[in-house]
């Protein structure tokens, strides 16, 4: 198989995958009970006459058959129109893309899972090195701690120390209230400063979400490479212990942490929707939150799918760095 | 059959062995088997209701701090009455009659059986006969000491009355005071009587966080209340009744408590309604193993028989089932959660299905894998030869080899099961009729009490150590049935 057609496969099966979002997001609020509650309220609203009551329920396209909708929600997925927020009355795509949630939280995960990612595998590698060591112990026992702790828990402990004990940070938001009503400064680097200032606490608290899962998985599968007859070789050979390490036991611990990674990525985006309910960041997250208390269906819905297309997409990438880092992909 | 009973004890006593000699799932043993005690026996450790009993003045500080110089201004609890309900004939002795010498004489105290404002609660009351034919005055009052420095937060009085013999032509009027003895007196409330056998109770209560109290004493500012004017010094006061009679009339008094609420109370303090936080944490433990346990085996159970099923029939029926725990598993879980629990309700028992049918996909993908490796191995194949049907190599041969795999993903799925229901709470998506420490937190958060670290730190430790206890014994049952990863030496 080469990795053309590897890839090919794994695009069809994504495919698959987004469709399978698409109807499971449909039934969900189709054929289960809470939905039709809103032609109810929209039909009986008080202080409106009948003519505003219809062109309401034509915006959202209430009056029509269930097919009929079918047909238009899934043309609606596809072509990223989720039609207008029960909440603000604006097209919910310009409340995801245009508002900046999105690029908010990109930016949280990003910055967090890349960090997460890095020392975990680092503090994995050196734990599986020194296998029993206190460092080994040590990170195990840090690693199950904070997966045991909940997020929302330790985000507000560390508002608690950091913003209203030392003052250090704000204690929550994207950037500071009056960049909203003037334009933010001008010199870039202070403004980069102040926005580093307001990712730093949700950042380290999702961070502290997931390190550990990269920690552990890199340090079992690191074991278990380093258990194989071919390290026993390498050191017959003399290589040296970085060597090793890096080349003959990392290269192959890396496959099952790339995939289990991805697999990751969900759990790691609800993470990232109670930190960004803590501290406020103005995300999808929050977003998801605030619409869930209002009750705003179609922004539910197109956040339930996008979140979903994000998982799905970094899954997809992985696939592509298997096929890229495995050689069997390559060659066979 | 009882060889296959003794084997299995066996079984289970040597793996409670391999986990004692584990450092990490001892500890995780003793934290299970601690909050398994909480959770069983909160109603032995606490004397009170989770949510309904009011123990304290509202956001009250842990009684200890009353011990640090910090907590020098703090307060008690104070009972001015001992038996308000007069349920025996010797609380009549508590209360003082003060009266002229020509009333005195006119006036018989006493104890009246069965005479009640609530039969269901209290036996009797107390009777005040006065049989002048001309105007007098008594008054009955029980003193106290107010031993804090600090005033309390607030004060309930309470008092039931009845009358007989009284009407529009001869009422009674009666006045509900506290007295700071040798200073000034405070009068709660003021009211004639005409009716006969009818108990009467002021209306609203007469707690001083109500402001027609308020209004009424004409004490206290936005930063002080009644209860903080009043009581705002270590000394004695009197709480009681005085009954002025135009004429001859029998008053009973019922329910006479005086209840000043502290700022200081138990391990813990109150929230904002002056509930027990430290009973709420005891019974929140139930809420997290009970939601944990629950959730946790219906989806390993679910896990279990689709694992077992794929990688029985292999085949078509193999590639769509594992095909969809693949979709499945892509899907991220939280969101998926919050949706299906807007759309179909926030009850206890809605959260526990949905994160249990969430959270089959992964154990699924081990089980079958497992079962297709046991599928080939020389005993299975014996046992086909030997003509053993479908079901008694599942049953016999390969389900007694998943059995490890379920301890560890069972206690592995229970933590996230844990984590899960909280971060509901927190979200507001909980069961509001529990008591749970996700509950406790949110809570917390929307009174505004954040930065009172003994409310907000508790909870949180709470979950964080049940979870623990269940990762360690996970984690630790892990190394020890997975040999592949024992030093090479």
């Amino acid at each position: 198989m080469s990795l053309r057609s590897f890839l090919v496969k794994r695009l069809i099966y994504t495919v698959i995958l987004i469709f399978f979002v698409i109807i499971l997001n449909w039934i969900i609020f189709e054929a289960l009970p809470g939905q039709q509650g809103s032609f109810e309220i929209l039909a009986s609203t008080p202080h409106t006459t009948q003519a505003q009551r219809d062109k309401l329920i034509a915006t959202y396209g209430l009056n029509k058959s269930v097919s009929e909708r079918f047909y238009d929600y899934v043309v609606a997925m596809l072509t990223f129109n989720f039609g207008f927020s029960y909440q603000t009355g604006a097209p919910v795509v310009s409340d995801i893309v245009q508002s900046g949630r999105l690029a908010n939280t990109l930016l949280l995960l990003g910055t967090s899972s890349i960090i997460s990612i890095v020392v975990g595998i680092l503090i994995g590698i050196l734990a599986a090195r020194r296998r029993g060591s206190t460092l080994d112990n040590g990170s195990v026992i840090a690693s199950l701690t904070t997966y045991s702790l909940p997020t929302f828990w330790m985000g507000t402990l560390l508002i608690l120390v950091f913003t209203l004990w030392f003052k250090w940070f704000p204690p929550g938001g994207t950037v500071p209230l009056q960049w909203l009503s003037t334009a933010p400064p001008s010199n870039l680097i202070v403004q980069l400063l102040v926005r580093l200032q307001y990712l730093f606490l949700p950042a380290l608290t999702l961070t502290l979400f997931t390190y550990g899962l990269f920690l552990l998985l890199t340090r079992a599968t690191m074991m278990e490479a380093l258990s194989e007859d071919y390290i026993v070789t390498a050191r017959a050979k003399g290589l040296s212990e970085r060597v090793i390490l890096l080349r003959h036991a990392f290269k192959n611990a890396s496959l099952p942490i790339v995939t289990a990674t991805a697999l990751q990525f969900g759990f790691i985006l609800s993470g990232a929707i109670i930190t960004e309910t803590i501290f406020n960041w103005a995300g999808l997250g929050l977003w998801l939150f605030q619409s869930i208390q209002f009750k705003d269906f179609p922004v539910i819905q197109a956040l339930f799918f996008i979140i979903a297309l994000m998982v799905i997409g970094a899954n997809f990438v992985s696939d592509v760095i298997y096929g890229i880092i495995d050689p069997r992909i390559r060659y066979e | 059959m009882s060889s296959t009973k003794y084997r299995r004890l066996n079984g289970a006593a040597r793996l409670l062995r391999t986990l004692t000699r584990n450092r990490m799932a001892l500890i995780g043993l003793v934290l299970l088997i601690g909050s398994v005690f909480v959770a069983v026996a909160a109603p032995l450790l606490t004397p009170y209701d989770p949510k309904s009993s009011i123990v304290a003045g509202a956001r009250a500080a842990p009684g200890w701090m009353r011990s640090f110089p910090d907590g020098y201004y703090l307060s008690g609890d104070v009972t001015a009455v001992e038996d308000p309900l007069f349920n025996s004939p010797q609380a009549v002795q508590a209360w003082t009659l003060n009266a002229s010498s020509t009333a005195v004489s006119n006036t018989i105290v006493s104890y009246s059986p069965g005479v009640s404002s609530s039969n269901r609660t209290s036996k009797g009351s107390l009777q005040v006969n006065y049989g002048g034919t001309s105007a007098g005055s008594v008054t009955l009052f029980k003193t106290f000491n107010y031993p804090y420095n600090g005033p309390p937060d607030s004060f309930i009085a309470s008092m039931s009355v009845l009358a007989s013999g009284a009407s529009t032509l001869n009422p009674v009027n009666v006045k509900i005071f506290i007295n700071r003895i040798g200073d000034q007196s405070f009068n709660l409330w003021d009211q004639n009587v005409t009716e006969s056998g009818v108990w009467l109770a002021p209306q609203p209560a007469l707690d001083s966080r109500v402001t027609q109290l308020q209004q009424h004493l004409h004490v206290g500012s936005t930063t002080f209340g009644p209860a903080q004017v009043i009581f705002s010094a270590i000394q004695e006061y009197s709480y009681g009744v005085q009954l002025t009679f135009s004429g001859p009339a029998k008053i009973n008094l019922d329910n006479t408590q005086l209840l000043l609420l502290g700022t200081a109370f138990g391990v813990m303090g109150t929230d904002n309604q002056g509930a027990d936080l430290f009973t709420q944490l005891l019974y929140g433990a139930r809420i997290s193993l009970f939601v944990g346990l629950l959730s946790a085996a219906i989806g390993i159970g679910l896990g279990l028989i689709i694992g077992l099923i794929a990688g029985f029939i292999g085949g078509i029926g193999d590639e769509v089932l594992m095909r969809f725990t693949d979709m499945m598993l892509v899907i991220p879980t939280l969101p998926l959660l919050l949706v299906l629990i807007t759309v179909l309700g926030t009850s206890l028992i809605n959260i526990i299905i949905i994160i249990g049918f969430l959270g089959w996909m992964g154990f699924a993908r081990i089980v079958r894998s497992q079962v297709l490796t046991l599928k080939e191995r020389p005993f299975v194949e014996a046992a086909k030869a030997v003509g053993a049907g479908r079901w008694r190599i599942i049953s016999r041969h390969v389900f007694p080899n998943i059995v490890s795999l379920t301890y560890v993903n069972l206690a592995l799925t229970v933590p996230a099961a844990i984590l899960t229901e909280s971060a509901l709470e927190f979200l507001g998506l909980g069961d509001p009729s529990v008591v749970s420490w996700g509950n406790m937190f949110q809570h917390a958060e929307i009174s505004g009490s954040l930065s009172i670290w003994w409310w907000v730190l508790p909870p949180g430790i709470a979950i964080a150590l049940v979870s623990l206890s269940f990762v360690l014994i996970g984690y630790a049952l892990d190394e020890i049935f997975n040999p592949r990863l024992r030093v090479r030496r």
